[in-house]
C-alpha cells in the first residue's frame, strides 16, 4: 500500500475512535478533512479528551505514546496525528 | 518538649504539631526531598514575608499555582499569618479569576513567575486591587532558609474561616463558601480514621490542589498526618505511573477521569504497584468497566468517595470485596450522618430514592451573604446536597443523579448558565441551551444546542468562548437546531435535549 493510502486508512481508524470513544458527532467526523484541527476549534477536543483519544489510539494501533510526545502540536489536525501514528508503527516493525 | 495530648484548635496548629512530631520525616518530594523541619522553616519564612506585605488576621490571600512544594508552603504560610486562603483554578481565564478575587476581596495573590502577567492584569482590572507576590519573593524557593527569629503564628479560633471556595450555583453566579478551621479539622480527622492513614503513607498529589479533592483529601490530609506528599504539576500518564512505582506511593486520591485514562493506557510489562494500598476516586462516578480494567492492571480496585465542597467528605466504599457493590459510594465516614428526604420533606424508607441531606461538624454554616438560600438549603440541621440517591438498610449509599442541573467535567462542576451567558453574547445566537452528555469515562462533555439568528459556524462559537471561560468549560459539541423543546411556561426541557 502506498503512503498516501496508508495515511487515509489511519485517519479513517482515527475517525472511528473519535466516534466510538469520544462520542464526537458522526456528522462532524464524517465531514472532517485531514486538515481539520482536533483541539478547540474543528473537532473540538479539550486537553482531557486528548488523553482519551491517545488511550484509544494505543489500543487500536498497539503502540505506546510517551508523555513527551503529547504536545499540543500533535493534535494540530488529523493528518499530523495520522502521520505520527504511522511513524510509531514503522518504528515498531 | 512536645505535648502529644495537645489537640489542635486550628489548621496551622495541626500542621505545626505534625511537623514537630515528625521533624526528620520526609514531608514533600518535589525535586529534592524536604523534611517536615525544613518545610516548617519554609512556611515560617514565607509567612513573615506575607505579613510584611500587610496581610493580617482575616485577610484573604489567593493562591494561583500548580501542585508543588511552593503551593504547600504558600497555603500554610497564609494560615500562619491568620489569613484565609482563596485557592484559584489554574485553568481559569482572566474574567473568572477577576470574579473570584473581587468577590472574596483578596488582599494578596501568591503565584509563580509564569502567571505573573495574568495576575498583573487582574490587579489592573480589579476593584479590590490586591498585591501580587511570586513564590521566589516569599522565600518559598529558598529551601535552605532557617527559622526566622521571633516567628509566632497568629492564633485563629476554631470557628474562623480558613478558606473560601466557590460552588457552581444552579442559577446565577458561583456561590462563596467559607470552610472553618473546625470544619476541616473534623473532616481530616474523620478521613484519617476511616481510611486508616498513617505517617508511613506516601501520597501522590496529582488532582489539582485548587479543588477540594486534591486540596483536602491529598495535600492537607498528608501534611496533617505526618505522611509524605509527592506533588505532580500536571497529570501525565506515564509520569504518574513512574511516580507510583518509583516513589512507592501507597495512597492515590484522584478523579475518575485520571483512573480511567490509566486503566486504558498501554503498559510495557506489569510495573511494581505493590506499595499501593488505597486508590480513592471522588468528584464523579467511576465507571464499573474501567474500574475492573484498573484492578486488572494495578492489582486493586478504585474506591469511590462521595463528598462536596459544602459538606466535605460524606462516604467511602471500603468494602473488603468491592466487586458486588462497585456502583455504591459506601457508608458515611466517621462522624457523618446522612438522611434521605422525599420531595414532601419526609424521610425516605431504606432503598427509596430521595435527596441526600448531610449533618456533621464538617458541613459549612451556609453560603456567604445568601441568607434566603441558606434557609432552604438546611433542613433539621441537615445540608441538602441536591444529590439524588438511596440508602440501603445497612447504610450503604448509592448516588443516582442530581436534583440541581450541573455538568460534571472530569470532576469539575460546571454551571451550564455560565456557558449559556457567554454564547448568548455572540450576535448570531438567538437562543442556547447547554447540557452535559455522559462519556464512557464517567463524567460528561459539554454540549451546546444553539438556535441561530443568522447563519454561523461551530468554529465561530468556540472561538468566541476561548479566553472568556476556562478551556474545560468550552463546549465539545455544538448542535444547531431550529427550535428548543419547552414547557408551557417557556422553560427549556433540557432532559429532552439528551435524547
Amino acid at each position: 500500500m502506498n503512503p498516501e493510502a496508508n495515511l487515509e486508512s489511519t485517519i479513517l481508524r482515527l475517525k472511528m475512535i473519535l466516534i466510538s470513544k469520544l462520542h464526537v458527532s458522526k456528522t462532524t467526523v464524517e465531514q472532517s478533512d485531514p486538515d481539520q484541527p482536533l483541539v478547540g476549534r474543528g473537532i473540538g477536543l479539550d486537553s482531557m479528551e486528548t488523553l482519551t483519544l491517545i488511550a484509544g489510539i494505543e489500543e487500536e494501533f498497539g503502540i505506546s505514546v510517551p508523555d513527551e510526545d503529547l504536545r499540543i502540536s500533535l493534535f494540530t489536525d488529523l493528518r499530523t496525528l495520522g502521520t505520527y501514528i504511522m511513524s510509531k508503527l514503522a518504528a515498531t516493525e | 518538649m512536645k505535648d502529644k495530648s495537645r489537640i489542635p484548635t486550628n489548621l496551622f496548629e495541626a500542621f505545626s504539631l505534625t511537623a514537630a512530631e515528625g521533624s526528620t520525616r520526609t514531608a514533600v518530594i518535589d525535586g529534592e526531598p524536604i523534611s517536615y523541619k525544613q518545610l516548617n522553616r519554609l512556611v515560617q519564612t514565607a509567612s513573615l514575608e506575607i505579613r510584611r506585605r500587610g496581610v493580617g488576621r482575616g485577610d484573604r490571600v489567593a493562591i494561583l499555582m500548580p501542585n508543588s512544594l511552593e503551593f504547600v508552603v504558600a497555603y500554610f504560610a497564609i494560615l500562619g499569618a491568620g489569613a484565609v486562603v482563596v485557592p484559584l483554578n489554574e485553568q481559569y481565564q482572566l474574567n473568572e479569576i477577576l470574579f473570584a478575587v473581587d468577590e472574596s476581596q483578596v488582599k494578596l495573590i501568591i503565584t509563580e513567575a509564569g502567571n505573573l502577567s495574568l495576575c498583573q492584569e487582574v490587579v489592573h482590572l480589579s476593584a479590590c486591587k490586591p498585591g501580587v507576590v511570586t513564590t521566589a519573593e516569599t522565600g518559598g524557593l529558598n529551601r535552605s532558609a532557617d527559622t526566622e527569629a521571633g516567628f509566632s503564628p497568629i492564633t485563629m479560633e476554631a470557628d474562623a474561616p480558613v478558606m473560601i471556595q466557590f460552588s457552581s450555583g444552579s442559577t446565577g453566579a458561583p456561590k462563596r463558601i467559607a470552610r472553618t478551621h473546625a470544619n476541616l479539622l473534623f473532616e481530616l480527622d474523620s478521613l484519617r480514621k476511616t481510611l486508616s492513614i498513617r505517617k508511613e503513607d506516601r501520597f501522590l498529589g496529582v488532582a489539582p490542589f485548587s479543588h477540594v479533592n486534591g486540596l483536602v483529601r491529598t495535600m492537607l490530609l498528608s501534611m496533617t498526618s505526618g505522611a509524605t506528599l509527592v506533588p505532580l504539576r500536571k497529570f501525565e500518564r506515564q509520569r504518574a505511573v513512574r511516580a507510583l512505582v518509583d516513589e512507592r506511593i501507597s495512597v492515590f486520591i484522584a478523579v475518575p477521569f485520571m483512573f480511567s485514562v490509566l486503566a486504558q493506557m498501554r503498559l510495557s510489562g506489569r510495573p511494581d504497584f505493590s506499595a499501593l494500598r488505597l486508590c480513592i476516586s471522588a468528584s464523579a462516578p467511576m465507571p464499573e468497566n474501567l474500574n475492573r480494567d484498573f484492578a486488572a492492571k494495578f492489582g486493586l480496585y478504585v474506591r469511590q468517595l462521595y463528598g462536596s465542597t459544602e459538606t466535605g467528605s460524606i462516604s467511602a466504599n471500603l468494602e473488603y470485596d468491592p466487586e458486588p457493590s462497585l456502583r455504591a459510594v459506601g457508608k458515611p465516614v466517621q462522624g457523618v450522618e446522612v438522611s434521605v428526604y422525599l420531595d414532601d420533606g419526609s424521610l425516605a424508607a431504606p432503598g427509596e430514592m430521595g435527596e441526600f441531606g448531610v449533618r456533621s461538624p464538617g458541613v459549612v454554616g451556609g453560603y456567604l451573604d445568601l441568607p434566603e438560600l441558606n434557609r432552604v438549603t438546611f433542613r433539621e440541621g441537615y445540608f441538602l446536597t441536591g444529590d439524588l440517591g438511596r440508602k440501603e438498610e445497612d447504610g450503604t449509599l448509592f448516588l443516582l443523579g442530581r436534583k440541581k442541573f450541573f455538568i460534571n467535567k472530569g470532576g469539575y462542576k460546571i454551571n451550564p448558565a455560565e456557558i449559556e451567558e457567554v454564547l448568548e453574547t455572540y450576535p448570531a445566537v438567538a437562543e442556547v441551551a447547554v447540557i452535559g452528555v455522559p462519556t464512557p469515562l464517567g463524567d460528561e462533555k459539554v454540549k451546546a444546542v444553539v438556535i441561530c439568528r443568522t447563519p454561523c459556524q461551530e468554529v465561530e462559537l468556540i472561538d468566541h468562548c476561548r479566553g472568556k471561560i476556562a478551556d474545560f468549560k468550552i463546549p465539545s459539541v455544538i448542535e444547531f437546531r431550529d427550535e428548543l423543546p419547552k414547557t408551557a411556561t417557556g422553560k427549556i426541557r433540557k432532559k429532552m435535549l439528551l435524547d
